[in-house]
């Protein structure tokens, strides 16, 4: 039996003991003190039909047609005294996956010819189709999560996963991002102490530990695969990799096999924090310094010495290397970063004031080459950077006013360590992953371009204005002028006109709420534009344009009360969008969800999404002919959710139940590719089309 | 062992021996922490639910054991870029005001993180949040309570400590069973 089977079958009895008392967790009385266990379970099925992406040599687009999955996330924590430990077993399960005959009938009907040349081709087309599934579609089940805690006035210890970040995120930042579907924790030792000195408190926190990102990526079924470091024991690991050679003298197609490799070289992280002062005053300190693992050395020694045909696959698998992707953070095995800030909570309880200065080193360059002698040559040369960001906020009677300000020089997220380039070992859908987040000062849903905030100055400021409890108008403004946005990573962030972008952003919005009730009014307009002092010629457009980037929308969520438990609510935003470098034309998008809530029980919700775009269902050709493509696309779904409220007064039956089917959602239907930005990090969601039911359970 | 593995090494044996270091001097600094906030541990009555400190908008940090075993708590995970915890929370303020004087407290813990921690005060301004506002920026207590990081999400603590509801999401109408909820807890 496999371990996972074991751990599970050895769950089951503890399920069954789950039957909670209160609606909450398990509680038992061990030696006079109560030990308590909250069990929280997310089970996810789904099934995925053609999502309409499909593209001429992107078989990717296929592979994400006409498949299943089952991903579990059963959460298990406990306290007794002073002590805590939690376990989260992730699992994941894909069935209706494709089976080698679909696989050839793909295949033929992308090359359907009969010649030798043909059947090359076709193989080729197979190996695309086998390199991408071989991280993809693969059973997993691992202990994604574990930690032992110990707690006592002034002192928390944590010896296993946790969180942290240090000041407002340039340091180091460590957060649960759901919207992104990243949860990338640090696997280690926290210490987190704090003392009070009568007015004067004295903090500090300090940990360290290897960074511990999500192996299983919901949106795409790709896995992760780690170098092997023991502290993830249990993880999966990347198996070796089969495609076909045709042979020229059989004619028949040959088995070969590449060793595995990992896509994830375990990145090591030590980070603090020291702050003191009152409540009036805070001064502190933050640092850390990200330590890659690197095999570059080794892999340079072992391609120079091979002498096997296939030396770049056998040094690849024996000393795997991620490739850098001209990314100055993973060119360097070595980041330390570090900052001092300063804070007013609180002044005369009308604003507040924090500033945080940071300055980011990058060192141990990724080796280049060997020397003659075998000895270590060429890197890539050491880098510094710095950012430094304020952000206040003054309220006086109706009127309250927030600024943030940002100044940052070439100072770069942490990129993770991960393979996102090659088709067969890497795993491109965790290319978001970074270990630090600097403030954008943007609004928090704007999707970025390039990589704007390595190199850039701006601010926004917004005035928001109470007429009551319930109303209130909002405008905001904001300027950004930067130099990595138009031509990506500029490394060394070059202040010229070439690079520069400038940048307007602005909105003006209305809350409306009566005092009484839960029906509300919230809706707000806004305007982006981004100008280019250069003008730059595009492929297509007559003349060259100073336009970069355009956006006006509208967004809101209206809610109706019909009586005291039902209520009528729309939801939703509408955009205006022009970006040249992508598309000639502009486009508009958007979407409306209109849900009808019974509180507290059900929400029955009906969505509409649609897509003016060029190409939004592209053309693709196969054996049956031409698929023609669309320029207007329409997205219907639908949805339930239903959500308990057991009581003390229901049944044991009514509990259990109400515990196994804490909340249930069920989704049919389809949803428009999007980017999501959360922060900074984006995300490209590819289009979805089918059914999705998700049962959380708690105990 | 290449010496680029002998480098890495020698980089991970400096990162645990400063750990050490630095792990003693945290260790030291809160032996003398005795007494200095409630202690989680059991004290008149054993509390359930976990306790946590975080900061709050003030300044201050805020213990949940400060209020356990005395008054009934609601935390309420929420943040500003979260549209129905906006909705909900006026009503969260009603509540408090309400049933204040009768030993009924709430714990709003923010999730904001770098992206919008900065707009916090101006929604504390806004809606008028006369309770402790709590920042949870590392995510660490909503993992405890909330795993799945769901917002709005409410727990309610009743005098004894024991948690005796979660509740995840916002629908208009939950403010009326919330209500009933803590009424009864404070009888």
């Amino acid at each position: 039996m496999r371990p996972a089977s074991r751990l599970a079958l050895a769950s089951l009895p503890l399920l069954a003991l789950l039957t909670p008392e209160r609606a909450s967790a398990l509680e038992a009385e061990v030696a006079g003190r109560p030990l308590v266990v909250d069990v929280t379970n997310t089970s996810v099925l789904n099934y995925r039909f053609n999502n309409r992406n499909t593209a001429d040599n992107k078989v990717n687009t296929i592979l994400d047609d006409h498949y299943g999955e089952w991903l579990d996330r059963l959460n298990i924590q406990a306290s007794y005294w002073k002590l805590r430990v939690g376990v989260r077993i992730d699992a994941a399960t894909f069935f209706a996956t494709p089976t080698g005959e679909r696989i050839r009938q793909l295949a033929t009907d992308a090359h359907p010819g009969t010649s030798a040349a043909d059947l090359t081709k076709r193989l080729g087309y197979e190996n695309q189709i086998y390199a991408d599934l071989h991280t993809r579609f693969l059973r997993a089940y691992y202990p994604s999560k574990l930690f032992v805690g110990f707690a006592q006035p002034g002192l928390d210890v944590t010896l296993g996963d946790f969180y942290a970040q240090l000041g407002r995120g340039l340091v180091f930042s460590s957060r649960k991002i759901d919207e992104l579907a990243v949860d990338t924790s640090v696997r280690g030792l926290k210490v987190v102490a704090d003392h009070d000195f009568g007015s004067f408190r004295l903090a500090g926190t300090f940990f360290v530990g290897q960074m511990n990102p999500l192996r299983i990526d919901e949106q795409s079924g790709r896995r992760l695969h780690g170098d092997g470091s023991p502290l993830f024991f249990g993880f999966p690991e990347a198996g070796d990799l089969s495609l076909f050679n045709y042979d020229e003298k059989t004619g028949k197609p040959v088995l070969v096999t590449q060793p595995g490799r990992p896509s994830y070289l375990e990145d090591t992280v030590l980070g603090a924090h020291i702050e003191g002062g009152t409540k009036h005053l805070v001064i502190g300190g933050n640092a850390s310094v990200l330590a890659r693992t690197s095999h570059t050395e080794d892999y340079l020694r072992c391609l120079a010495q091979s002498e096997v045909d296939n030396a770049q696959q056998d040094c690849s698998h024996r000393f795997p290397e991620i490739a850098s992707n001209n990314d100055p953070a993973k060119s360097h095995n070595t980041i330390v970063t570090y900052s001092g800030s300063l804070s007013l909570p609180s002044i005369a309880k009308h604003g507040d004031l924090y500033v945080e200065v940071a300055g980011q080193n990058l060192r141990d360059g990724r080796l280049l080459s060997l020397g003659s002698d075998g000895a270590p040559g060429n890197k890539v040369p050491d880098s510094s950077g710095y950012a430094v960001y304020a952000s206040a906020s003054i309220n006086a009677g109706p009127v309250a006013v927030s600024l943030e300000g940002k100044h940052y020089r070439n100072f770069f997220p942490f990129s993770g360590n991960i393979d996102t380039i090659n088709k067969s070992f890497g795993a491109p859908e965790y290319g978001l992953i970074s270990y630090n987040q600097a403030p954008t000062v943007e609004p928090f849903y704007t999707e970025l371009i390039g990589s704007p905030n390595v190199c850039i100055d701006g601010g926004r400021g917004r005035v928001d204005y109470r007429f009551d409890r319930g109303t209130s108008v909002y405008v905001w403004l904001g300027r950004y002028t930067s130099w990595t946005e138009e031509s990506g990573r500029n490394e060394l962030c070059t202040i010229n006109e070439v690079s520069q972008t400038h940048t307007w952003d602005t909105a003006v919005g209305v809350d409306l709420a009566p005092l009484e009730g839960p029906s509300h009014a919230r809706a707000w307009i806004g305007a982006r534009t981004t100008d280019l002092p250069v003008a730059i010629e595009y492929l297509g457009l007559p003349d060259p344009t100073h336009s970069f980037y355009r956006e006006g929308y509208v967004r809101y969520d209206l809610v109706k009360q019909l009586s005291q438990r039902f209520a009528l609510q729309m939801q939703g935003f509408h955009r205006f969008r022009y970006e040249p470098q992508l598309l000639l034309n502009s486009w508009v998008e958007g979407e409306n969800y209109t849900a009808l809530q019974w509180s507290p029980h059900l929400s029955l919700v009906f969505g509409y999404e649609y897509k003016a775009q060029t190409g939004c269902r592209p053309t693709y050709q196969d054996a049956t002919g031409e698929h023609p493509g669309s320029d207007l696309c329409h997205f219907f779904n639908g949805g339930l959710t239903y959500r308990a409220n057991v009581g003390d007064e229901d049944s044991s039956s009514q509990r259990v139940l109400g515990s196994i089917f804490n909340t249930v959602s069920v989704f049919l239907g389809q949803r428009r590719g999007a980017t999501r930005c959360v922060s900074g990090v984006c995300r490209q969601f590819p289009p979805f089309e089918g059914a999705k039911l998700e049962i959380t359970s708690r105990f | 062992m290449s010496p680029s593995e002998l480098s890495s090494h020698r980089l991970g044996g400096r990162i645990l021996a400063t750990a050490a270091a630095l792990c003693a001097c945290l260790g030291a600094v809160a032996c003398g922490a005795e007494g200095s906030a409630a202690s989680p541990g059991p004290g008149p009555v054993a509390p359930s639910a976990m306790d946590f400190a975080l900061q709050s908008t003030e300044g201050k940090t805020v213990h949940l054991s400060d209020y356990l075993g005395k008054d009934v708590v609601l935390i309420d995970f929420w943040s500003t870029t979260c549209a129905p915890c906006m909705v909900e929370m006026p009503h969260l303020v009603d509540l408090y005001k309400t049933h204040k004087a009768k030993g009924f407290v709430v714990l709003a813990i923010s999730l904001d993180g770098p992206e919008s921690l900065a707009d916090v005060n101006r929604v504390v301004h806004d809606k008028e949040m006369i309770f402790p506002v709590l920042l949870d920026q590392e995510t660490t207590v909503v993992s405890r309570f909330n795993p799945k990081k769901e917002m709005p999400f409410t727990v309610l603590i009743d005098r004894s400590g024991k948690i005796i509801r979660k509740r995840p999401g916002y629908q208009p109408g939950d403010e009326n069973t919330l209500a009933k909820e803590v009424e009864k807890a404070l009888q």
